[in-house]
């Protein structure tokens, strides 16, 4: 599997470095793990949803329709569960294999401070991901 | 005025309504014409593989690099501490990650996971890089190459 950090996560990782430099360790290193062993994310996964951004009473076709394109974007909530979690949400498309990829590929799109950020629909983190997402499809 | 000379000057008189119908420029004339210059193509940052990436990250914060080995060993707490003895488990235990390894027994990443894998009939030198690396006897070093290269191969 393929484990890339998309520019805009990037960003965000090096903006986090700057403050808690222990908890990017703990992120990196989980990562490389993800990377070196792919049922690592399937546990991980196991534990975690699909990201919904519809509000419920404010649904239009566009929202609809990008719901339905950010079907691969995945967070990892085994984090959230943990007292000694990493305090992100990290956001991260996934690309099966196919004619145009030879194995997996697994892309971070965002990694944000969880007391920032709450998968509120139209917070611009939101946007930016489900943007992010749909010009790698 | 030869035959070229008066060509192009015909074809500026044609081409130059159009320049300036298609740039908006009043200046432009027959004996004064647009003048293209090519545009450099706008650079978008592309995404980074993650080995790239922390390695651009150690350079810049070198506090960075103990850091990620205090989050191994965090990972091999939090998500391998029921899994049976390994050399993935071992490596994450003494706080290293797969890249960080091959650092240390001079190899390649792809290398170490081939290993972890039981890909690779590991030597005598190998079964010595790898012990030394992570802290153990040699014989250990053996059982947990051994087992994992029995798995894959049954």
């Amino acid at each position: 599997m393929d484990l890339t950090i998309h520019p805009h996560a990037a960003d965000d990782i090096r903006s986090l470095l700057k403050q808690d430099v222990n908890g990017v360790g703990k992120l990196l290193a989980l990562l490389s793990e993800i990377q070196s062993d792919p049922d690592l994310i399937d546990r991980l996964n196991q534990q975690g949803d699909v990201v919904e951004f519809e509000s419920g009473e404010k649904i239009n076709a566009l929202r609809v329709q990008s719901v339905k394109r950010i079907a691969d974007i995945w967070r990892l909530k085994a984090w959230e569960s943990n007292s000694h979690s990493i305090p992100y949400r990290l956001l991260y498309g996934y690309f099966q294999a196919g004619q145009f990829r030879k194995i997996p590929l697994v892309e971070i799109l965002a990694a944000v401070a969880r007391k920032t950020y709450n998968y509120e629909p139209d917070h611009p983190i939101t946007l930016r991901v489900i943007a992010d997402y749909n010009a790698l499809l | 005025m030869n035959q070229i000379t008066q060509s192009l000057s015909e074809l500026s008189l044609t081409t130059t309504p159009f320049f300036n119908k298609l740039f908006g420029s009043t200046a432009a004339t027959s004996s004064n014409p647009v003048k293209i210059t090519r545009a450099e193509p706008i650079k978008k940052a592309k995404s980074l593989p993650l080995d790239q990436f922390i390695a651009s990250l150690c350079a810049d914060d070198p506090r960075l690099d103990a850091a990620i080995s205090e989050g191994s060993r965090w990972v091999a707490q939090s998500f391998y501490a029921e899994a049976p003895a390994s050399i993935r488990k071992r490596r994450l235990e003494t706080g290293m990650t797969q890249t960080q390894l091959a650092i240390a027994m001079d190899t390649s990443q792809s290398y170490i996971a081939k290993l972890e894998r039981g890909e690779i009939n590991a030597g005598m030198d190998v079964i010595g890089r790898l012990a030394k690396a992570l802290s153990m006897k040699p014989e250990d070093a053996f059982i947990l190459l051994f087992a994992e290269y029995e798995k894959k191969h049954d």
